[in-house]
């Protein structure tokens, strides 16, 4: 009894100084929990600024490659960066070293990039790099590679791949491999020498594939990147080719009457699509490489070439003028061959050519005429949206790169042709390729590369 | 008023301290009363005790006691008498009053009207002058809302200034992050509360607060404790 009186007592104090607690616990908490909410607008696109410090060779001599300046032409070429040139880098730190990050901050550069190559030993070489955020003061990647000395180049392209990715969250297509044609410039016919070659993708470390003093066209890559198709003349007649890069084994895919041209490999590279003439006019055919059954896909008195196969590989798309004027067309195709009537794709300007699909396949690149110039254009297939990305005179062979997000094709520069990459989105200006000697034609850019 | 108890939380809270402090000690008082008849039953056994003491002459009480109580009877009876005659008087006067009392209570209420009247007027005289005095003291609020406003302002230009997005990344993205800041406005934490989806998107956010670091927060102590905790949200505008 005596308890439970006291308890009643107690009560209201009780009451009370919870009460108390709970006030002053809702001034205090409330003003700590009022968290403000602020909307950020607008901001700026930019390409990304980023440091390549010099990578660091303390061996006597040079050396051997510049691994820091690939990368940083890779970087710049992409369009996407726009690395700090080296005399406008305010410190030079090493890989263990320390950082200044005041003076980074001053520079406005994001990232930075240090690294560091040493041979050792039996012709091997040891290349280490990192990158940092100079606002977090963080690690992002670091890597290290043991190679020979003729790898260093691809593992500088490897490298602008590890940074491509990590800054842009999309594949990079740098450590990949273009094949063109080139023609020396002899006036002379007679002297002509005609080049099927491959490089890196910044068009370094040029490897040739075949030379002929008949014109050789069309060269295209196999979906593993192993082989290159192409049309050679050698025989003065046009014949299409197989051949594997590694071995330079090569085989005879199409020497029928009239026109082989402008092969082109299915997705799963167990089919080839073309141009032939032996049936009267250009048509498209598909041959199945295993057992060299050709299927007929069009069949029109006009002519019909250039065929691109859409990347689920169920529809070619191609150049007819059944129209009147060269437009391109899409046709499904199934194992049997044609399965459906072809359908026109474009409609803007009269003259719309040498179409190819994005590795996504939302949207085809093609050479449009616009004021009787030959340029790179895009088409959204959504909306049939066509975007012009450049302003040259004469574009040719426009080629996606493995990722989708660039482009390489062949134009022309004082009566020569050279070639160009630009973004897809078109959102800097073309970057010209290594100016190598001759006309440059017709590149092809390769799908990824195995490692 | 909320925002002047946020202002003045201490004074506030002293003043809710010493309120309810005072409240307990009137309940305290209350509690005294109690004390008071536990005394009072003490008291009684006391006398019980006394007359124990005096057991000697008990006899001689018994005979004053038998009179008293004789006496007392009598005066009882006496009493019983007056009271009764007290209750018919008191009944007659109580009918007298109730027949004035509704007369009166006529007038009382007339004059009730009035006062009321006049009540409600003095009061919105004097809420009048509370709001006059109100609007006194709400200038300094008004400027810390000024200063409050013009620091936001401040922050999220500083911000923008220095949001590069990436190039290559679709339109329409939204990511949302919660950045804690110190009284030099000096970022010291950036958490990504709602991403994007989009990885390098989010990163060109982070950059952006990192890079914008010290932001431009109130020198008011006061105020700067709520800018202690903000939450972004990023929205990339046309281009």
């Amino acid at each position: 009894m005596q308890y439970a009186k006291l308890t009643i007592r107690i009560a209201p104090f009780l009451l009370l100084f919870f009460s108390l607690l709970f006030l002053v616990n809702y001034v205090f908490v409330s003003q700590a929990h009022a968290v403000l909410e602020v909307e950020v607008k607008g901001g700026f696109q930019s390409a990304d600024p980023i440091a390549i410090v010099p990578f660091l060779w303390s061996q006597s001599g040079k050396a051997p490659v510049d691994i820091g300046s690939i990368v940083s032409a890779d970087l710049a070429r992409s369009g996407v960066f726009s690395p700090l040139s080296i005399n406008q880098l305010p410190e030079r730190p090493t890989l263990e070293g320390p950082i200044n990050f005041p003076r980074w901050k001053n520079t406005n550069v994001e990232n930075l990039v240090i690294g560091q190559i040493t041979a050792i030993g039996q012709g091997r070489f040891e290349i280490k790099f990192k990158m940092l955020d100079i606002f977090t003061k963080k690690n992002s990647i670091e890597y290290r590679y043991n190679v020979e000395k003729k790898q260093l180049r691809r593992v500088a392209h490897q490298i602008s791949d590890q940074i491509y990715q990590q800054l842009t969250d999309t594949k990079g297509a740098f450590d990949t491999l273009i094949a063109y044609v080139v023609v020396n410039n002899d006036t002379d016919p007679k002297k002509r020498i005609y080049t099927l070659a491959v490089a890196d993708s910044d068009g370094y470390a040029e490897q040739i594939i075949l030379k002929s003093k008949k014109p050789i066209m069309s060269p295209v890559w196999s979906p593993n990147g192993k082989r290159l198709a192409y049309v050679s003349f050698e025989k003065d007649r046009s014949i299409i080719y197989m051949q594997e890069l590694t071995s330079g084994k090569r085989k005879t895919i199409a020497k029928f009457k009239g026109i082989n041209s402008a092969p082109v490999w299915s997705p799963d590279g167990k089919r080839l699509a073309m141009t032939l003439s032996k049936d009267g006019n250009s048509e498209i055919y598909v041959m199945h490489i295993a057992s060299t059954v050709l299927q007929r896909i069009t069949n029109h008195y006009s002519i019909d070439t250039e065929p691109a196969w859409s990347p689920d590989g169920r529809s070619l798309i191609f150049t007819s003028d059944r129209a009147g004027k060269p437009q391109i067309y899409q046709v499904a195709i199934s194992q049997k061959g044609r399965s459906g009537n072809p359908k026109r794709l474009t409609y803007e300007g009269d003259y719309n050519a040498g179409a190819s699909f994005s590795p996504d396949g939302q949207s085809i690149v093609l050479i449009t005429r616009e004021q009787e110039r030959f340029r790179v254009g895009i088409l959204q297939l959504a909306n049939r949206q066509l975007q012009i990305l450049t302003r040259s005179r004469l574009d040719e062979s426009p080629s996606f790169a493995a990722n989708g997000k660039m482009l390489l094709y062949a134009t022309e520069l004082r009566g020569r042709g050279i070639l160009e990459a630009i973004s897809v989105d078109g959102s800097h200006s073309p970057q010209r390729l290594r100016v190598l000697s001759g006309d440059v034609r017709e590149p092809a850019w390769s799908p990824y590369r195995g490692r | 008023m909320l925002d002047w108890i946020k202002d003045n939380s201490t004074a506030f809270a002293i003043a809710v301290v010493f309120h309810l402090l005072f409240l307990a000690a009137l309940l305290v008082n209350c509690q005294m009363d109690k004390p008071d008849k536990i005394v009072l039953k003490q008291g009684d056994i006391i006398q019980v005790s006394a007359v124990d003491a005096n057991s000697y002459d008990a006899e001689v009480r018994k005979i004053e006691q038998k009179k008293k109580a004789e006496q007392r009877k009598k005066v009882q009876a006496k009493r019983k008498a007056q009271e009764l005659a007290k209750k018919k008087k008191q009944e007659e006067i109580r009918k007298k009053k109730e027949k004035q009392g509704k007369a009166d209570e006529l007038k009382r209420k007339k004059a009730a009207v009035a006062k009321k009247k006049k009540e409600a007027l003095k009061k919105a005289e004097q809420e009048k002058k509370r709001k006059k005095e109100a609007d006194k003291k709400r200038q300094p609020e008004l400027k810390r809302k000024e200063q409050r406003d013009r620091a936001e302002r401040e922050i999220v230009q500083k911000i923008e200034r220095n949001w590069r997005q990436p190039l290559e990344v679709p339109s329409r993205l939204e990511c949302k992050i919660e950045i804690v800041l110190l009284p030099s406005g000096n970022v010291v934490a950036v958490k990504v509360v709602e991403s994007s989806g989009n990885q390098a998107f989010d990163r060109s956010v982070e950059t952006a607060v990192r890079k914008a670091s010290p932001l431009p927060v109130p020198t008011d102590s006061v105020i700067f404790k709520e800018f202690e905790v903000m939450r972004l949200r990023f929205e990339p505008g046309s281009y």
